[in-house]
């Protein structure tokens, strides 16, 4: 049994594959998901091949679910352990993580200036709406409704993308985005984005319709 | 008592160190169904006394009476409501709002004065004033795709769907050609006229004053009033 990523190598169930560590072949017999170690596709061998193949009936490493009961000469781990025992794993995962973070706070950024731009962009339409006699409240709930609006198209159209990305993406690349972290994402953003339009929006309540009038005839 | 009434208008700027005067004790009282001019140089006040007349800025002292009112003791939140109920404004240039269509101009200003009205009025009324201006054919029409006369029609039009008491359009011809001049001015004394308003404009154009039932000239922070030429003829 190969990692499905093989797939993409041209190898097919019923395909003899051999090794220089043993003398006969290995028929392919189907495909699984997802695994992979240190992001190299495995190959699954039945026990006996795999003392012959090394000449040890010792065994290396044993994955049991759910268990916490020892093996002789093995030492037991759970996921979490065994994983940080990985030297790559913490690693890698802490500098994944720290892009993506990265990358969260900065398109978050990015996003608020945009609300916060768009806004000052119509400081003088608020002000003639203001010297029309439009209650502020008014002005916010405008702003609020364009803001929700703007957001909910954004937040539709890069879920689609990742989502299409994610089923085009080779499958060895290590890229797998739930449903679950790409909601959490989109409050995020929500949140970041309603901040931003706020905190811009306090600029309304000091805008003075006058200036906006005047700024009209210059 | 007039519609709307100013009493020894005092206001001044500071300018730095030097204290600058520009109203010096202006009285003026607009009549209902009468379009008043405010002229003279440059500088001599025109825009401040008609914007301090809107409640749109402080005074140094004096008193804007509108409906037994002095607009300079409420809070801002009172003038507010006054302005968006009681008033119309057209500026210079037309100040639409961008993304919204003719109609919706209209139906945001009759909200903004808080006119309880359904829809169907709101409609009726909208194309009442429309047909009054000449511009129902551009109902759905954006800003953008409006002439610079057009824009100013609806820009008349947005300031008198709410039925206000007071008009005042500071300069509402200065970005016009001659022609499309006369027409907002006469359009803005025939709904005067029609809808028995009080209007305060500003114009620097003399061919405009034909338009006007009084004249108001600024010189020196006073204003002087004189009948126009335009009653009569
Ligand atoms: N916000 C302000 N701060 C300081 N000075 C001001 C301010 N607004 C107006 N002024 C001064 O008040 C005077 C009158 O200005 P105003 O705008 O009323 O003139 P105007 O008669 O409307 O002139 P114009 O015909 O050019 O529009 C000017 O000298 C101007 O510099
Ligand atoms: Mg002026």
């Amino acid at each position: 049994m190969l990692d499905s990523s093989l797939k993409a190598e041209g190898i097919k169930v019923g395909d003899e594959l051999s090794s220089p560590l043993f003398e006969g072949t290995f028929k392919v017999i189907d495909f699984v998901d997802n695994k992979t170690f240190n992001h190299s596709p495995v190959a699954l061998i039945s026990q006996e091949t795999f003392e012959e193949m090394f000449r040890t009936d010792e065994w290396q490493l044993l994955y049991l679910p759910d268990t916490t009961e020892t093996i002789s000469s093995l030492q037991s781990f759970s996921k979490k352990e065994f994983l940080s025992t990985i030297p790559s794993y913490q690693a890698e995962q802490m500098t994944l993580n720290m892009i993506v973070w990265f990358l969260v706070v900065i398109s978050g950024m990015l996003f608020a200036i945009f609300f916060y731009m768009m806004n000052v962009q119509k400081i003088g339409m608020y002000g003639i709406l203001k010297a029309l006699g439009i209650r502020t409240s008014d002005l916010f709930k405008m702003m609020w409704s364009q803001m929700a609006m703007i957001t909910i198209i954004a937040l539709l159209i890069s879920t689609a993308i990742s989502q299409v990305f994610q089923y085009v993406a080779p499958d060895s690349m290590p890229y797998h985005l739930t449903l679950t972290t790409t909601l959490q994402l989109s409050l995020v953003f929500a949140v970041v984005g309603f901040i931003g339009s706020t905190l811009s929006g306090f600029q309304i309540k000091k805008i003075d319709p006058l200036q906006a009038i005047q700024q009209g005839e210059a | 008592m007039a519609q709307l009434q100013l009493e020894q208008i005092r206001k001044s700027f500071i300018n730095g160190e030097t204290e600058e005067e520009v109203l010096k004790g202006v009285d003026l009282a607009l009549e209902k169904g009468e379009v008043t001019a405010l002229v003279g140089a440059s500088g001599s006040g025109k825009s401040t006394l008609l914007t301090i007349a809107a409640g749109l800025q402080p005074l140094t002292s004096g008193k804007v009476i509108f409906e037994n009112q002095n607009l300079a003791e409420l809070r801002a939140e009172q003038v507010r409501a006054i302005r968006a109920r009681h008033f119309g404004f057209v500026f210079q240039s037309s100040h639409l709002v961008p993304f919204l269509t003719v109609r919706e101009q209209l139906s945001k200003m009759m909200d903004i004065a808080g006119m309880k009205s359904t829809k169907h009025e709101q409609e009726a009324q909208i194309h009442r004033i429309l047909d009054q201006v000449g511009m129902t054919h551009r109902l759905n029409a954006y800003p953008s795709s409006l002439s610079g006369g057009e824009k100013q029609r609806v820009a008349v039009a947005r300031a008198i769907i709410h039925n206000p008491k007071v008009l005042f359009a500071d300069e509402p011809t200065a970005s016009l050609d001659s022609k499309r001049s006369k027409d907002t001015m006469a359009l803005i004394q025939n709904v005067t006229k029609s809808l028995d308003m009080t209007t305060l404009t500003v114009t620097h154009d003399e061919e405009m004053l034909v338009y006007a039932d009084r004249v108001v000239t600024m010189k020196d922070g006073q204003a002087e009033s004189v009948e126009s030429v335009g009653r009569f003829s």
